[in-house]
């Protein structure tokens, strides 16, 4: 019993390591997306100062 | 709770965006006085040719280059569908519809709002280049929409 109390707690410290998965594609793409919406709203209202 | 580095970056991105959108909201809104066109004025659509400003719907002088020009849209025309101004002078439209939802767009400047029944909807346009400018409607409001259009002769 001592020597499975002993596995599970090992178990335990792996848990998190293993969820940290790569999020770089991820992180790219949020980043395109986050920059194609701030330049299509700054360029809209460049347009509606130039009209002013 | 734990946050990825890549997590906690995009996150901040889209905060601060946030932040300086409204920012430029409130700078706008506050600063120069922006509002939407379609505020708080009323009138009753029902028996729009007898209420205020839309009696007397055309074009009135407010002082030497401003002036008021109410506008009446209904299926599938502007009333005055033709309204002249000299150049450099400050256009506020006060236009409103006596039957279903309209637009009133001046295409290539900051013109283009609906215009509701029942509603005062106002935009105001500085008219600093002589020349005919077409005045569109672009919600749909029917079979004759296409052909609902006015002009403004800035001379």
């Amino acid at each position: 019993m001592a020597r499975n109390n002993t596995n599970l707690e090992t178990n335990k410290d792996i848990v998190p390591a293993e969820l940290e998965s790569s999020l770089k594609g991820t992180f790219i793409f949020v980043m395109l997306l986050g920059l194609f919406i701030v330049g299509s709203w700054s360029a809209m209202f460049w347009i509606f100062l130039d009209r002013m | 709770m734990h946050l990825h580095r890549y997590e906690k970056i995009w996150l901040a991105f889209g905060i601060g965006s946030l932040v300086v959108f409204l920012t430029l909201l409130g700078i706008t809104a506050f600063g120069f006085g922006h509002h939407p066109p379609s505020h708080m004025a009323i009138v009753n659509s029902q028996n729009l040719r007898n209420e205020a400003p839309f009696n007397k719907p055309g074009l009135q002088q407010i002082d030497k280059t401003t002036y008021q020009a109410n506008i009446i849209a209904m299926a599938f025309a502007f009333s005055p569908n033709k309204i002249e101004v000299p150049v450099g002078s400050t256009v506020r439209f006060n236009v409103s519809s006596a039957d279903v939802v309209h637009s009133f767009t001046i295409p290539k400047t900051n013109v283009n709002f609906m215009v509701t029944p029942g509603h005062v909807n106002m935009a105001e346009h500085t008219f600093t280049e002589p020349g005919t400018y077409l005045v569109l409607c672009n919600e749909y409001c029917g079979s004759g929409h296409h052909s609902m259009q006015m002009a403004i002769e800035v001379k």
